[in-house]
């Protein structure tokens, strides 16, 4: 057999590096995406859409019949909570009118909150050990911009736009080892910061950290955004906490928090193009 | 020397073999989790086909395909399986044609390598990047790499199918 010229393999691994070099440059002079990057999501969406269609007909099908004892349970229990929070509304409306009529007279700005969302499908949901990532079927055609929030139709926080294409986006969820967002411990008032953390990534969940020299976080604490900076809207809710642990070094303290945002098998999303906020 | 019209004919077809097998990645692959891990079947695909075509070839199609995957698979940094992938299909035509012949074992030889080798500049991204849990990221690249191992199953037979008929034509 007639051996490769090493010179022709080494031109090879030189045009790959030139090739990242140039990605890498173009990727960090855009503020949306690249070119090519943008080319070819705005090409492989409908394929993704496709292959996103086939996989969850096939989930549907898979768990139609396996599911239905659960669903029983699941309705049972959700009639339960249901009643419970009836009651709850009733005594919030009531605590919302005294809260009007007091706010009237103590001359108070009235509270305000105005987020601008954009509906959006999940095209693919960028599976892998590494990093936890979903690309999305709106783009800079819709007003959406890289940083922006992305919600579940109940308002709990999935993560933030990375990379914005003409018709796709890509969300780098709350669970990304690179994702952080200012926080508040609901209960307290607590400024903290919650994190991806590579070691709880793939267990479904993200960590709360700067927890101070003595924590007021205990589990089952509801964590919310801080919104503090104005980048992202306040109130929305990342998850509740399971535990709080020492550091390996055993100098800080972190708490694990399992977010309320079901990251599987999600079709519908939400992205907060824009909001105002006043409080 | 081969004509043109072989050469594209062959092409296209290793190139739909592979967008099948990167449509299994998507809608089977994808779905399936052990232990929070998920196989990657990505870097197989040239591995397997630059152990049938060699390094020349098989580093040029490395080289397209690490680009598209790039495009739309989440990498570390941009052109990061432009560049694994082509130097993966060099070390698997290396082995095919140097260690041993191109059977199963192989095949399941250049498979982990390329899975190890892809985990492994994975892991040395994140450390450069500040990324801790050394141990952690270890057993990911090793869990990663046997949950991958059984998908070689369906991708052997099929660049294998290719290569024979492609032979035994010409």
């Amino acid at each position: 057999m007639k051996r490769p010229s090493n010179r022709f393999i080494i031109m090879v691994l030189s045009a790959a590096v030139v090739v990242a070099v140039l990605l890498s440059v173009m990727n960090f002079m855009s503020a949306t995406s690249a070119p090519l990057p943008n080319l070819a999501g705005i090409v492989a969406s409908p394929f993704r859409a496709a292959s996103t269609a086939v996989s969850e007909t096939f989930r549907r099908w898979s768990g139609y019949f396996a599911g239905v004892d659960e669903l029983r349970r699941e309705n049972e229990q959700l009639k339960k909570q249901i009643a419970g929070m009836e009651e709850t509304v009733r005594q919030a409306q009531a605590d919302r009118d005294e809260n009007a009529r007091l706010r009237e007279v103590a001359q108070l700005r009235e509270q305000r909150r105005d987020l601008h969302l954009e509906s959006a499908r999940v095209l693919v949901q960028d599976v892998s050990n590494w990093c936890s990532q979903m690309t999305i079927n709106k783009g800079t055609a819709q007003d959406i911009a890289v940083g922006d929030c992305v919600v579940t139709e109940t308002g709990y926080l999935l993560g933030m736009v990375t990379e914005t294409g003409t018709n796709w986006s890509t969300v780098r969820t709350i669970l990304d080892s690179d994702s952080s967002f200012g926080a508040l411990v609901f209960r307290s008032g607590g400024s903290v910061m919650a994190q991806g953390d590579f070691a709880l990534m793939n267990k479904g969940r993200l960590s709360l950290t700067y927890l101070g020299t003595e924590p007021d976080v205990v589990a089952g604490d509801l964590i919310v955004t801080s919104g503090l900076g104005g980048y992202y809207p306040s109130q929305l809710v990342i998850g509740y906490v399971e535990e709080v642990r020492t550091s390996e070094n055993g100098l800080a303290q972190y708490a694990v928090v399992k977010p309320e945002a079901e990251l599987d098998g999600l079709i519908q999303v939400y992205v907060v193009t824009s909001f105002d906020i006043v409080e | 020397m081969l004509p043109k019209s072989y050469l594209v004919f062959k092409w296209t077809v290793y190139t739909i073999a592979t967008l099948l097998l990167c449509a299994l990645q998507s809608v089977v692959l994808n779905h399936i989790r052990v232990l929070g891990l998920t196989p990657f079947l990505y870097p197989v695909l040239p591995a397997l086909v630059a152990m049938f075509e060699g390094p020349r070839r098989g580093s040029v199609f490395a080289l397209a395909f690490g680009l598209g995957c790039g495009l739309l698979v989440p990498e570390p940094f941009p052109g990061f399986f432009a560049v694994v992938f082509p130097v993966i299909a060099v070390v698997s035509a290396w082995v095919a044609e140097r260690l041993l012949s191109r059977g199963f074992l192989c095949a399941l030889i250049v498979a982990s390598l390329a899975l190890l080798a892809t985990g492994g500049c994975r892991m040395f991204v994140q450390i450069l990047t500040g990324g801790r849990y050394l141990g952690l990221m270890a057993r990911m690249v090793v869990g990663e790499g046997l949950l991958t191992l059984p998908a070689l199953l369906a991708a052997l037979p099929v660049y294998r199918t290719i290569f024979r008929r492609c032979a035994a034509d010409y």
